[in-house]
């Protein structure tokens, strides 16, 4: 059984691998940057997963890490031209340092309260972002506003066009892959481990778990941490693919949104579910954006109505099947 | 088969595969030139956004109706067809659709978006592929400025904007219609569409201080839902004029208050914005005697303008076209024109026709479609000025105006 699972997990891994070159075969290029985006939304609701399914804290802020994280790796790749693998760690760096400073106070609130505090740094996160130029400003650290924008406000930042595109977006689409695959198997270890045992005995009951002798603020944190360290990372892949950002847009309470959606749909707390959901996720979000069909000589563009099916889907398996795509999977298995 | 007919239909077969691999692909024509577009057709900016689909779709009817565009490689006319998809008003979405056109649908050639933040998210994606890409709906210097020689844009930038009203203000100074030094309170939404705006009104206040006194400098996050605090500190200044700049819905709601509070100045615009239907029809009389600084409006009777509401109106049920509509429908013209012009369909020689562009006569204001080397027409605005039952004035410059501006709003 076990074997079976492994030999899965490895198709799929050679199957991702040799997307570029289907794409190649098939001379579809937009299956590469799709899968890459795919790839990007599965580390991201994974990754979520470990603060927000194991450890039973739902977070509306994760769009801050991922919003850290490209600005991270942007404005290092602005003005040092800092390659792209040391990037990365930085900007996963930046959101860690990030997360863990408003961790410690908030993760100490219960029930509803922690989600809603979250929601509160989200925003204020996206202003202090999008205003930070001016604040900086006849500051005592004007100078890193003086000769360039530090993130350049409502404008964005562009970053260096590489020399070469198309090698530039194979090397990232690799990045990533490798990035998704590291950042299930950190799931995964947390998933099996002490550490991961804690987190779930926390979900269940904080204060049984804290009888039992688990550090409830300190997993918490720690959890928070690893989760805001992923996240960042993928937002400085993000950035790496697009070449603009501002911080309107990757601070988005969308984003955060996305990242609790996915492995709401997918199957939360679980290790597979996140990943499922993220697919189901972008894969259906990027293809009905473009469908349409007729009805009743009224052209239907399943674009305009993509929000509120996927909103239906949410609902039906809130009320259904709380235990998401995976949970229907495993349920239609052992039917 | 013998030895000998064996070799001649092997040399044959390697003759006609030669000539197809050589000559075969440069002639057979197309048959469908294929233009792709990712527009915000839902979410905050989808009115703008349909408005530029009917401009590219009107255009690419009139393309076809004489039977396609003429390419002189292919000695024919070939019909456009034109993708677009929607990007939800969302940069990260527009990149990703941009992306999908050019690699899935496999567009021959781009037509831009809008607004603003969305094209300068997206622009780099011609750059990426190599594809001519035109567009009418992002203004800011930046998208320019970043060494991109495949995209060009149709509208002028935004310091410019701001510098045709300060003309305009000049104007009526000199004429007595305005004091010396005029206090102007600043308004602006937080993007780089109004920070330009801002540094044009500092320029002009820099260069002649003994005209200009910017009294409030304040800046707004997009889709203001409560436009109070802005008011009253508007209020507090006791300006004569007051400039803003807006998207349509802040446009809306900022007047609006501004009107509930019965607020007065002697010169009230809000950049580029002012003659929308939908805003004038929520904002009702208070919206009488707005100024706008445009690119277009349809109260403009010189011959192309004509032409072109009159064809919009005859196909969209007698609709008044607005400036989205328009520079949708010039954008897909000059790209039209650019690929005749080369006569051929390689992306690269295409490229060089629109840069070298010199399109007359056309919607745009001076009548001529030309690109500065950083691939951004640099002409000049128009203004208008709105009028009680709806009516909208050109009211600058002097060659295109209708009638002189009502200045102080009575």
């Amino acid at each position: 059984m076990k074997n079976r699972k492994n030999l899965y997990v490895l198709g799929g891994i050679a199957l991702l691998a040799i997307i570029p070159l289907i794409a190649k075969t098939i001379d579809n290029g937009y299956l590469q940057t799709l899968t890459f985006f795919v790839m990007m939304f599965v580390s991201m609701s994974v990754a979520w997963n470990i603060i927000g399914g194991y450890a039973g804290q739902i977070s509306f802020g994760h769009g801050t890490f991922w919003g850290l994280g490209a600005f991270t790796t942007a404005i290092f790749a602005i003005r040092t031209g800092l390659p792209a693998w040391l990037a990365m760690p930085i900007g996963g760096l930046v959101a860690m340092l990030y997360g863990m400073s408003w961790g410690y106070p908030t993760l100490r609130l219960r029930g509803p309260y922690f989600a809603i505090a979250t929601i509160g740094i989200g925003e204020a996160t996206r202003l202090i972002m999008l205003n930070l130029d001016q604040l900086l400003k006849n500051s005592p650290l004007d100078w890193l506003v003086k000769d360039k924008p530090f993130t350049g406000g409502a404008s964005g930042l562009i970053l260096p066009s590489p020399n070469d595109f198309q090698a530039n977006q194979l090397l990232l689409f690799y990045i990533c892959l490798g990035f998704m695959i590291l950042t299930i198997a950190i799931s995964a270890w947390i998933n099996n481990s002490r550490f991961g045992l804690a987190l779930r005995a926390v979900n269940m009951d904080q204060e049984a778990a804290e009888t039992l002798g688990v550090s409830a603020s300190r997993y918490k944190v720690l959890a928070l941490m690893v989760s805001a360290f992923l996240v960042g990372v993928a937002g400085s892949l993000y950035a790496q693919y697009v070449l603009f950002i501002d911080a309107r847009e990757v601070f988005s309470f969308s984003n955060s949104i996305a990242m609790v959606l996915m492995p709401t749909v997918g199957g939360i707390g679980t290790l597979w579910g996140p990943a499922l959901g993220a697919l189901v996720f972008k894969v259906a979000d990027d293809r009905l954006s473009s469908a349409r069909f007729m009805l009743g000589g009224m052209q239907i563009n399943l674009g305009d109505v993509n929000l509120m099916l996927y909103g239906l889907l949410l609902v039906l398996i809130i009320l259904f099947e709380p235990g998401g795509v995976l949970g229907l999977l495993k349920r239609l298995r052992k039917k | 088969m013998n030895r000998r007919k064996f070799l001649k239909i092997s040399l044959a077969s390697a003759g006609a595969l030669t000539a197809a691999a050589c000559g075969g692909s440069s002639s057979a024509a197309p048959a469908e030139i294929h233009f792709g577009a990712g527009l915000p057709l839902t979410g905050g900016q989808a009115r703008e956004g349909s408005l530029f689909k009917k401009g590219y779709e009107l255009a690419a009817k009139e393309v076809n109706d004489t039977g396609g565009l003429m390419i002189k490689e292919f000695n024919k006319k070939i019909p456009v067809k034109l993708t677009m998809l929607d990007d939800k008003s969302d940069p990260t979405a527009s990149v990703q659709v941009y992306e999908k056109l050019a690699t899935e649908d496999k567009v021959n050639f781009f037509l831009g978006g809008y607004s603003t933040p969305l094209v300068q998210a997206h622009s780099i994606v011609p750059q990426k592929y190599s594809i001519p890409y035109v567009n009418g709906g992002g203004s800011t210097g930046e998208i320019y400025q970043r060494n991109n020689k495949w995209i060009f844009g149709l509208i002028t930038n935004i310091e410019r904007l701001a510098t045709t009203l300060i003309k305009f203000i000049a104007a009526q100074q000199d004429a007595g219609k305005l004091p010396k030094p005029v206090k102007i309170a600043l308004l602006v939404e937080n993007t780089s569409h109004g920070k330009e705006f801002v540094k044009g009104v500092e320029d002009a206040q820099k260069a002649s201080p003994d005209r200009y006194q910017v009294v409030l400098n304040e800046a707004f996050e997009l889709n203001i839902k409560d436009a109070d605090p802005l008011m009253q500190k508007l209020k507090a200044t006791n300006a004569d004029v007051f400039l803003c700049d807006a998207r349509v819905a802040d446009y809306t709601t900022i007047h609006r208050r501004y009107v509930e509070l019965g607020l007065k100045h002697k010169v009230v615009s809000y950049g580029p914005r002012g003659p929308e239907k939908a805003a004038r029809d929520a904002i009702g009389a208070g919206s009488n005697y707005i100024v706008a600084a445009n690119w277009w409006n349809s109260a403009l009777v010189d011959e192309p303008s004509k032409a072109f509401t009159a064809k919009y109106k005859a196909a969209y049920a007698n609709e008044d076209p607005e400036w989205f509509a328009a520079l949708g429908y010039e954008t897909a013209r000059v790209m039209f024109a650019a690929i005749e012009q080369a006569g051929t369909l390689d992306k690269t020689k295409v490229r060089d026709a629109i840069a070298a562009t010199k399109m007359k006569p056309s919607l745009v204001i001076g009548g001529e479609v030309s690109f500065d080397t950083d691939g951004q027409i640099k002409n000049d605005y128009m203004m208008t000025q709105n009028l009680p039952d709806g009516k909208v004035a050109v009211i600058w410059p002097s060659t295109l105006a209708s009638q002189a501006a009502i200045v102080p709003i009575p």
